[in-house]
């Protein structure tokens, strides 16, 4: 034991005043580089998620001006899609809800409505979807 | 003995040189940061506000009553001085009747008015008082909405299979759906639509 205390103390002075290894310093700098790297990305991160959280309130107004405007549909069911100014592109879809016999109502007076936004996000496209259940036009 | 010689110009320019660089680096990516920050702040904002302004618009236009404006029965809806609802507008201003809590003590029918007022979107509001023929304006105070309004129109859907029409003259009934286009500080906003249905004034 005491052997090696003595050897080990010996070592550290004379590392102590020979400066650090080239190695040490390479380990060094890259754990800093590294670190700084992790920084970075998380501000990226920070940025990406304010800009989705801003298409996304848009996103979100656009699927309810589109359901207040498909309050009534054919009782046939409808289909439209378009695209806005800013790169949104919307699918409105209505289906007919199948009701169980004996039907209390017509089959088309009760409407699936769906609406879907959609828009780009770099690479990726994201989406939200709206459903509801809005009036069919009564069938003449 | 080679220890205590120092080093020589080479190896300290080379080491300057590299702690340059890496100062370089470092300087750019708190700059960056500092940048970041500023955008992501404006962006926030733009965005919280879009929320906030849609959303009360669409609660509360959404919301509107269909009650009496007094004036006179069959008397010139232009000039709005006719017995019909309230809810008149064209395609820069809307006043309407709805329910708003305004702080802790207020509450109930408000007259609103929405209009754009140069480059800038403000809404007065006053409490609505059935007997009152003509609403005095002059002690509320004008809240902005939003600044730097570059396009503002309303537009009134009638009737379904209707077209959309620019002016609202306050009939016996609400339109069915009213929208909104904005586009302030250089962004479209997307359309605003509300449904209101379209209901009947009741006069008994």
């Amino acid at each position: 034991m005491p052997v090696t205390d003595c050897q080990s103390t010996d070592r550290m002075a004379r590392r102590a005043a020979g400066g650090f290894s080239l190695l040490e310093m390479v380990v060094a700098v890259a754990i800093m580089a590294i670190s700084l790297s992790v920084l970075y990305r998380a501000a990226g991160g920070a940025t990406r998620s304010v800009g989705v959280d801003e298409k996304m309130v848009y996103a979100v107004e656009l699927a309810r001006s589109l359901v207040a405007l498909n309050k009534l549909v054919p009782a046939s069911g409808m289909r439209d899609e378009g695209e806005t100014e800013g790169g949104f592109q919307w699918e409105v879809q209505a289906e007919p809800v199948v009701l169980q016999d004996p039907a209390p109502l017509e089959v088309g007076q009760l409407q699936y409505l769906s609406v879907t936004v959609r828009w780009p996000d770099g690479f990726k496209e994201r989406q939200f979807v709206l459903n509801s259940i809005v009036a069919g036009e009564r069938a003449e | 003995m080679n220890r205590s010689r120092g080093f020589t110009l080479i190896e300290v320019m080379l080491a300057a040189t590299l702690l340059a660089l890496l100062m370089v680096a470092v300087l750019a990516a708190m700059r960056t940061f500092g940048n970041t920050r500023a955008t992501l702040d404006q962006v926030t904002a733009r965005a919280d506000k879009t929320r906030a302004v849609s959303e009360f618009l669409r609660s509360s236009i959404g919301s509107a009553m269909p009650v009496i404006r007094h004036g006179e029965v069959g008397g010139d809806v232009e000039t709005g001085n006719s017995h019909g609802t309230y809810f008149v507008g064209d395609s820069a201003e809307l006043v309407w009747v709805a329910p708003f809590v305004a702080g802790a003590d207020l509450g109930g029918a408000f007259i609103m008015h929405l209009a754009r007022v140069g480059d800038t979107l403000e809404l007065r509001w006053h409490p609505y008082q059935r007997d009152t023929e003509q609403t005095d304006w002059t002690g509320s105070k004008p809240r902005v909405l939003l600044d730097s309004v570059e396009e503002f129109e309303i537009g009134y859907l009638p009737r379904n299979g209707d077209e959309w029409i620019s002016q609202w003259s306050g009939d016996q009934y609400n339109p069915l759906l009213v929208r909104i286009n904005i586009r302030a500080e250089g962004h479209y906003w997307p359309e605003l639509v509300m449904h209101l249905g379209g209901a009947r004034l009741n006069l008994r």
